[in-house]
């Protein structure tokens, strides 16, 4: 798969234990929706799961501080958050007195491999996330990213689209391909940043 | 009609393919041809890439995520305050200072 993110980024697990700033607003920006994600899919309502980031959050945030060491022998970074998304989740569901609602799948969803692959997928949702709201904001034909999404996401027809805008067929092959090329190479960007492309090192 | 079997579908044809699966001749082709195929290997892994572009479902909107970005960011200044104790001593008149309450 193209998009397959072999372990959470070491560097960036660095730049978290050392406070760096722009490495924990990433983080956030990642992290917090996917945290969000399952606390919905648990049941809870907004609030109560804006609540659950924000536990979660707080027990990485010290965690990092006294300088978490994951433990790669025992599972990656991601089960370790999913770990403590779960513990945030169950701590909620008690405060809310709804701790006897327990739902088999998503005990089932919590076994390691299940929940590397989840937290991997929604990763890659949040990282593809990233760099879309990067592209639109940076790219120097955003007419060519609007026929792109017209096309590409929503399917459009391209002879309808290449009369609406008056460009021709091949053009608007071309428009998918060139934004898929700076999608990719803003992905590559952002990966080397974080460190996506190197498996967890023994420091983390 | 061989002949026009073996002919290598245009790219925007292919890319047709990859999409809908709706030609047969392109399938029968691609079976024959590996430079098709690995051309179609590329376009599915764009088209995986589109698919994460275009997932909506089941999503955080953009109010939510704002929210979440400015408590996340409330949470580590209170978390940097406590662990770093750089909260600021509160006076009292009897006896200076005592630390800041837990």
């Amino acid at each position: 798969m193209a998009f397959e993110m072999p372990s959470t980024s070491a560097t960036m697990l660095s730049g978290l234990r050392a406070g760096q700033e722009g490495a924990w607003d990433r983080f956030y920006a990642i992290y917090a929706p996917i945290a969000y994600r399952f606390a919905r899919k648990r049941g809870l309502g907004a609030s109560d799961c804006e609540d659950v980031v924000a536990i979660v959050m707080r027990n990485l945030l010290v965690a990092f501080r006294r300088g978490l060491v994951v433990d790669y022998s025992r599972g990656r970074f991601r089960n370790y958050f999913r770990a403590v998304v779960n513990h945030a989740i169950s701590q909620q569901l008690k405060r809310t007195g709804r701790d006897g609602e327990l739902d088999p799948q998503t005990l089932a969803e919590s076994q390691p491999a299940r929940a590397d692959r989840e937290v991997a997928r929604l990763e890659a949702r949040e990282l593809v996330r990233l760099c879309v709201e990067q592209l639109k904001a940076t790219y120097p034909r955003p007419r060519d990213v609007v026929i792109f999404e017209r096309y590409v996401i929503h399917e459009e027809p391209p002879a309808r689209l290449a009369r609406l805008f008056n460009v021709s067929r091949a053009r608007i092959y071309a428009i998918r391909h060139e934004v898929l090329a700076a999608l990719k190479q803003y992905m590559a960007e952002q990966r080397a940043e974080f460190g996506m492309d190197a498996e967890g090192d023994s420091a983390c | 009609m061989l002949n026009w079997f073996r002919r290598c579908p245009s790219p925007q044809r292919l890319l047709e393919y990859a999409r809908r699966h709706a030609s047969v001749w392109v399938a029968r082709h691609v079976q024959r041809c590996p430079k098709c195929r690995q051309e179609l290997e590329r376009l599915y892994q764009e088209e995986e890439l589109v698919a994460l572009w275009s997932d909506r479902g089941n999503d955080v909107d953009e109010s939510t995520r704002t929210r979440l970005l400015l408590r996340c960011q409330q949470v580590a200044r209170e978390v940097g305050a406590d662990q770093l104790g750089d909260r600021p001593p509160v006076r009292t008149r009897r006896n200076g200072c005592h630390p800041p309450a837990p």
